[in-house]
């Protein structure tokens, strides 16, 4: 709960906008009223929130209605790693239309053992219930971070892999809205690809 | 604390849907995810889950199955077809490769006449024409499909035997991927 503290050994060049440098720190105000600090450079991996700070609409501080505090110290968290392993503002998604097809794009100048240390940094961010993973999607969703939605989607993809539909709906608390003959239709109507 | 552990994800954004049905394997994507419910089917059916995939190994167990071959591209093409995307590159795969197919018919596409006209002289068992018309016919076949939602039935492969443009490759990106998996 506690705000991630700022990284404030930034590499990287300064912001064009205002005349301010990279380090600065951005306010970001979750749902319930909470602030949190992050550099600029980390909270410009989101892409929501990079167009707010150009637009000069964050110098008080950029409220977030839609992440509670819990999420945003965890969306935070994930900025603040992938941001200090990119090497220069250049690597972040600048847009999401650009967006390279490589997710580890972040990851390009980065040692072996600084990839691995991301990659299990990424698994245990996610390694929550499927509650919070639903925020998470909506967080990053909402934040336009293309790595954290990209991370998230991936662990739901995980847990629907190999589980047949009724562990599916267990696991995610789905209700089965199909009547027996329409579920019936729907698995006839491919049963033939994997049936011998 | 008052924090429901209830998520609604048949309600899960679309966009986030299709991002998690994408990176699952055929067999959930046809067999497990439509069955889960109706709005979860209505989001996997949606041709952007179905952009990258990956059947290699599902037809290499079926090799001597033909037709489920033929079944399985149907399917593909008509999943991508569903909303307009340009399917020209896929289309004209299928017709390099595709040596046992014998109709196919994409209701709703945009496939363009110059690949149809490029690809029928490679299915082999498509009926041939010399006719300066039969290209013409094979464009008007492909719109009368496209006024109706068929189910799996085809309809030939091309008549134009004559015409012979240069055939289009596919372009680079995701239909090749498909292509250079289902070469090995």
């Amino acid at each position: 709960m506690a705000a991630t503290p700022a990284d404030a050994s930034s590499s990287s060049s300064e912001a064009v906008v205002g005349g301010e440098k990279s380090n600065k720190m951005i306010t970001l105000i979750s749902s319930d009223g909470e602030s949190f600090e992050a550099t600029e450079e980390a909270a410009k991996m989101s892409v929501t929130i990079k167009h707010m700070i150009e637009d000069g609409c964050a110098d008080d501080g950029i409220p977030l209605p839609n992440v509670p505090a819990k999420i945003l110290s965890m969306v935070i968290e994930y900025c603040n790693k992938h941001a200090a392993d990119a090497d220069d503002t250049n690597k972040h998604v600048a847009d999401p239309a650009d967006a390279d097809e490589d997710d580890d794009n972040n990851n390009n100048n980065a040692s072996a053992g600084e990839k691995e240390d991301l990659k299990s940094f990424d698994a245990s961010l996610v390694a929550v219930d499927q509650a919070t993973l639903f925020d998470i999607i909506l967080a990053a969703n909402f934040l336009s971070i293309k790595g954290l939605l990209d991370l998230a989607c991936q662990k739901v993809a995980d847990d629907i892999k190999d589980k047949s539909v009724e562990e599916v709906r267990e696991i995610f608390k789905i209700e089965n809205d199909f009547t027996k003959e329409e579920e019936e239709a729907v698995r006839k109507e491919n049963a033939w690809a994997f049936n011998e | 604390m008052g924090e429901s552990e209830y998520r609604c994800w048949e309600e899960l954004l679309p966009d986030a849907l299709e991002l998690v049905f994408r990176n699952l394997p055929l067999q959930e994507v046809l067999t497990v995810v439509p069955r889960v419910c109706k709005s979860w089917g209505r989001v996997v059916a949606g041709p952007y889950c179905w952009q990258e995939i990956d059947i290699e190994e599902w037809s290499q167990q079926r090799q001597s199955r033909p037709d489920q071959l033929v079944r399985m591209l149907d399917l593909l093409v008509r999943r991508i077809s569903v909303s307009g995307l340009p399917c020209d590159p896929l289309f004209s795969f299928i017709g390099d490769h595709a040596r046992a197919l014998r109709t196919l018919e994409i209701p709703r596409s945009e496939i363009s006449d110059a690949v149809v006209e490029a690809v029928a002289p490679g299915c082999p068992t498509s009926r041939s024409s010399t006719s300066a018309a039969a290209p013409r016919s094979a464009r008007a076949r492909w719109r009368r499909s496209a006024a109706t939602a068929g189910p799996w039935s085809s309809s030939t492969c091309g008549a134009a035997a004559g015409a012979a443009p240069a055939a289009q490759r596919p372009r680079p990106g995701r239909r090749r991927l498909l292509r250079e998996q289902l070469l090995g």
